[in-house]
């Protein structure tokens, strides 16, 4: 196994953190862990709140990783490029 | 336009006694709600239900974007306070400054220019004056002293609050309902005397109001009441 790389950090909700996603990601009380080959590509992601309360479901954009599940709401790290108006 | 002076026009506004005209045309309602920025306050700024607005966590979805944007853009937001005003009834310093630090970082997130977004000229095209009269009245014309102005809103069925409300906001700072309330009087679409008028009166009468009177009489080196205990066994 080659060099990891490693981000333990204090997030919250629209926290910017990067990391490569193919890696383990881990969180737990507001800090987020990842671990990854150093030479994966990184991406940068924001920290994201999904409410499920209304309906049970929630759309995530395409590869947000799923932080965790509780309580009405999904907590997921969104790829950055997912955010922006359309037409803005 | 032209103040309607017509009879009914005038007795119709001086029965209501202040209040608002209960059969006004909802367009006088809309133009006092759409003023309103705040959390509850009048009709929402952006969609039609306030239970819509999302939460402070909320905003991090990437899906909110285009409310955010909406909002920030709105004529009667001038930036972020404002925003934050909106959004939220919180009143305690820490919680408005997480919510500022939030907007700001979703502004950032979505790509949002706050500055750009909430700057809006000197046309104020969407003020509430502009919207009941159908017109921007000159500067100085737009003030609690000028009864052409107090007396054209009150003909339209404001309510002397609602008076008081719209030109509180034209940077008059506090408007005084007795004032207003005056004003009407003075001109006539108000009933009974003003308050100077009452104080005439008053003076007139040697400053007595009658009913109740009080005399004073000497008792010696003490005076004022005497009480007995026997009173409150």
């Amino acid at each position: 196994m080659g060099e990891l790389e490693v981000v333990d950090t204090a997030v919250e909700p629209l926290s910017r953190v990067e990391f490569a996603p193919d890696g383990r990601v881990e969180y737990e009380n507001g800090r987020l862990t990842a671990v990854y080959p150093s030479n994966a590509d990184v991406r940068e992601f924001v920290v994201a709140v999904f409410n499920y309360r209304d309906t049970n479901s929630v759309e995530l954009p395409d590869g947000a990783v799923v932080l965790s599940v509780g309580e009405g709401v999904v907590s997921a790290a969104v790829p950055s490029d997912a955010y922006g108006v359309g037409g803005a | 336009m032209t103040l309607d002076l017509h009879p009914e026009t005038v007795e119709e506004a001086r029965d209501r006694g202040g209040d608002a005209d209960a059969d006004r045309p909802d367009s006088i309602d809309a133009a006092l709600e759409s003023e309103a920025v705040g959390w509850q306050e009048g009709e929402p700024l952006v969609g039609d239900s306030y239970a819509d607005y999302p939460s402070r966590d909320e905003l991090s979805n990437p899906e909110r974007g285009e409310f955010l944007r909406d909002l920030l853009s709105h004529p009667k937001v001038d930036g972020l306070d404002t925003a934050v005003e909106e959004l939220t009834g919180a009143g305690d310093t820490g919680t408005l400054g997480d919510w500022l630090a939030t907007l700001e970082a979703a502004a950032d997130a979505h790509g949002l220019e706050v500055d750009t977004l909430t700057a809006k000229g000197d046309q104020g095209g969407g003020d509430t004056l502009t919207s009941l009269l159908g017109y921007r009245p000159p500067t100085d014309m737009v003030t609690s002293n000028n009864p052409v102005l107090v007396a054209e809103l009150y003909v339209k069925g404001l309510s002397i609050g609602e008076i008081v409300d719209t030109l509180s906001k034209e940077g008059e700072g506090s408007v005084r309902e007795s004032r207003i309330r005056d004003t009407l009087k003075e001109i006539g679409l108000l009933k009974g005397p003003t308050r100077d008028e009452q104080r005439e009166a008053f003076e007139e009468k040697d400053g007595r109001i009658g009913g109740a009177t009080m005399t004073t009489t000497e008792t010696g080196e003490t005076g004022g009441l005497t009480v007995s205990a026997e009173d409150f066994a």
